[in-house]
């Protein structure tokens, strides 16, 4: 690999991707296959689809898809003020606090109290203490407990023949020895990494590192979320400008208008369930004033949006097994198992496409 | 593989099989009746099997009348009103807006129970010759023998009066055939038989509970219907409450997680207009295209 040029890198790094891709299942993989107006969906297929027909980490506890995060009637109460938690939400929500961002160099400050409806939302899984069987109202007849309650699912990833034990039900859990304990830093010595504490050196503990999706209940580290989109700082565009018309190439090589079938002379982002060439910066933003970005500003966590060259597959390839697995992970699919980190941006991060699309940089 | 799949699938099944009858979904075909409100929780007459009145024998009187209606509220609707406001959903992400002043005559029928207000016996036209006064006819309401509340209690069945908690309704659906889709919705013209609801799921998915999600026949109009479209479950282009739920529709073609009196064959898988229920959230995908 150090011998080769950064470009033949890239290409040789796009073609495997490709080949991967194309092994499994039919499905769009190239954003010429992700058009205008096209629904935003293949959440079934993704890493969040919890339910017992999903693929990638499942519960046997039920077959329902959106029963993970919504619910019809009795939606979570516990938002900002007392107001409902954003879309429909069906999960408990964390009673401590969390930690904001805090100042930026701009001078926009987010306090705790300023963490909105729709962030909450997608810490009550990724906060990693909040369990993935926190839920308001169960499935069917299971009941309603207002603020949520844990239902005692275990989760286990689906060719698994064990690993259903209950306390293993959110992310840190996964990621300690205790837990799953090889798909966190620690590795462990189930996987062959013999050195305890130091993480994870072989490709197959590295690639399982959970603790990649756990941001934790510490938002310091991450870009703000609940701040106020301020036109007059971080060279962030007009709230009104048009997605589509933003140059992405502009600065760059003359190889980026065509690389990746033109990925980023195009930029086409998923709003409001559907791909569209016609959003304005401000339909990214969130809050009763439609001024914040949220997280939900650059994902939609239904979006399996494999319309890019990843630098990284999410799960090893199928080539790889598991001790406690029959078969290797995710069908043998690998990187089709991958979910474009439900990156709105067609065409995903590709040349920082998604960053650069607010901040002109 | 298969072999690994089936294995996973027969796990998968374990958590389900042991909780109530065998799926009968096989059992609901295009053209049947959508019916069994009789031996329903909505049978609330003397002869009904679960919360019954000793006042009538009558089972329609407790939502219909012949005449004399409530006409704010539909269909033929014999119920009195809420002396509670209703709050509605407010705005969507999208930016659809629904004001406590939008609420359907078809959610407002509902609410006319489910609202955990207005008592079951609050009926415009008493049975028989009972009269037009309207208001609470004072009866007693039995539950499983033991006598109980005369409004509905129970937290997962009380929607109360603040809808903001609950899926829109009286919300106008923006399909893909809209000038502004929205929340992925699909067009209204779409056969709903027609969905595929497995596509993007493990394989097992296909056999799963005798091919549940390869089915997706909806009670429409009174029937179990194949060629019913997602436009004949809106009313005057919304979604109301009766979009998913028929009331009347006795609905056990699908293994519910709990069976509401400990025995599934009770159970009346929630009103829901899909045969096969909700199983893998048949119901939410069948306009939600996710």
């Amino acid at each position: 690999m150090k011998k080769l040029t950064l470009k033949k890198a890239l290409l040789s790094a796009a073609v495997f991707a490709a080949a991967v891709c194309t092994g499994a299942t039919a499905g769009a993989t190239g954003i010429n296959d992700y058009g205008n107006k096209a629904s935003a969906g293949g959440i079934g297929s993704s890493r969040h689809n919890l339910g017992s027909m999903g693929r990638v980490l499942v519960t046997t506890s039920t077959t329902e898809v959106c029963v993970f995060c919504h619910t019809p009637h009795h939606t979570n109460q516990s938002g900002p003020g007392g107001a409902p938690v954003a879309p429909l939400w069906n999960k408990g929500i964390y009673t401590g606090t969390y930690t904001a961002y805090g100042n930026t160099i701009g001078g926009t400050a987010i306090a705790n109290g300023d963490i909105g409806s729709t962030t909450l939302a997608c810490l009550s899984c990724h906060d990693g203490v909040t369990t993935w069987d926190n839920l308001v109202n169960a499935p069917g007849k299971g009941g309603v407990v207002a603020g949520g309650s844990e239902h005692g699912y275990g989760f286990r990833m689906p060719y698994s023949t064990s690993g259903t034990s209950t306390g293993n039900d959110n992310f840190a859990e996964w990621g300690t020895t205790t837990g799953c304990g090889c798909h966190g830093d620690e590795g462990g010595t189930k996987l062959g990494d013999t050195t305890a504490g130091s993480g994870p050196d072989s490709p197959f503990g590295r690639q399982q590192n959970i603790l990649r999706l756990n941001i934790g209940t510490d938002l310091s580290n991450d870009h703000p979320v609940s701040v106020v989109y301020n036109g007059t700082v971080a060279g962030l565009r007009p709230t009104s400008t048009v997605l589509s018309t933003i140059d992405l190439d502009a600065d760059l090589a003359a190889s980026a208008t065509t690389a990746f079938n033109g990925n980023l002379a195009q930029n086409r982002w998923a709003v409001n369930g559907f791909i569209t060439d016609s959003a304005s910066i401000s339909d990214l933003l969130r809050g009763n004033a439609r001024n914040r970005v949220e997280c939900s500003s650059c994902h939609d966590p239904h979006f399996r949006n494999l319309s890019w060259d990843e630098a990284e597959p999410t799960w090893a390839d199928g080539a790889l097994t598991h001790q406690n697995l029959s078969n290797a992970w995710c069908n043998s699919v690998g990187e089709n198992c991958s979910d474009g980190m439900f990156l709105r941006r067609v065409g995903g991060n590709t040349g920082s496409g998604v960053c650069r699309t607010c901040h002109n940089k | 593989m298969k072999r690994f799949l089936t294995l996973a699938l027969a796990a998968a099944s374990v958590g389900f099989i042991a909780v109530g009858t065998a799926s009968a979904i096989d059992t609901y075909n295009d053209g049947d009746a959508a019916n069994g409100i009789g031996n329903s929780r909505h049978n609330l007459g003397s002869f009904g099997n679960h919360v019954v009145s000793t006042g009538t024998t009558e089972i329609c009187v407790f939502c219909h009348t012949p005449h004399h209606t409530n006409t704010t509220r539909s269909p033929l609707w014999n119920r009195g009103n809420s002396t509670a406001a209703y709050t509605a959903y407010g705005s969507t992400i999208a930016n659809t807006n629904v004001a406590s002043g939008d609420l359907g005559p078809t959610t407002l029928a509902c609410l006319s129970c489910h609202d955990g207000v207005t008592t079951l016996d609050n009926i415009v036209n008493k049975p028989g010759k009972g009269g037009l006064q309207g208001g609470s006819a004072g009866w007693a309401i039995y539950e499983d023998g033991g006598q109980v509340s005369n409004t509905i209690t129970s937290s997962r069945l009380v929607i109360g009066t603040d809808l903001s908690n609950d899926h829109p309704v009286s919300i106008t659906y923006y399909g893909e055939d809209s000038a502004t889709p929205r929340a992925s919705l699909r067009d209204t013209s779409t056969q709903l038989s027609t969905i595929n609801l497995t596509a993007d799921l493990a394989t097992s998915a296909s056999t799963y509970d005798n091919g549940n999600l390869t089915k997706n026949l909806w009670a429409v109009k009174g029937y179990v219907s194949a060629a019913a479209t997602i436009g004949d479950l809106l009313r005057n282009g919304k979604v109301e409450c009766s979009s998913c739920h028929d009331p009347h529709f006795n609905n056990k073609s699908f293994n519910e997680v709990d069976g509401t009196y400990g025995s599934e064959a009770e159970s009346n898988g929630l009103f829901l207009r899909r045969v096969g229920g909700n199983t893998g959230s048949g119901v939410c995908r069948t306009c939600h295209n996710k």
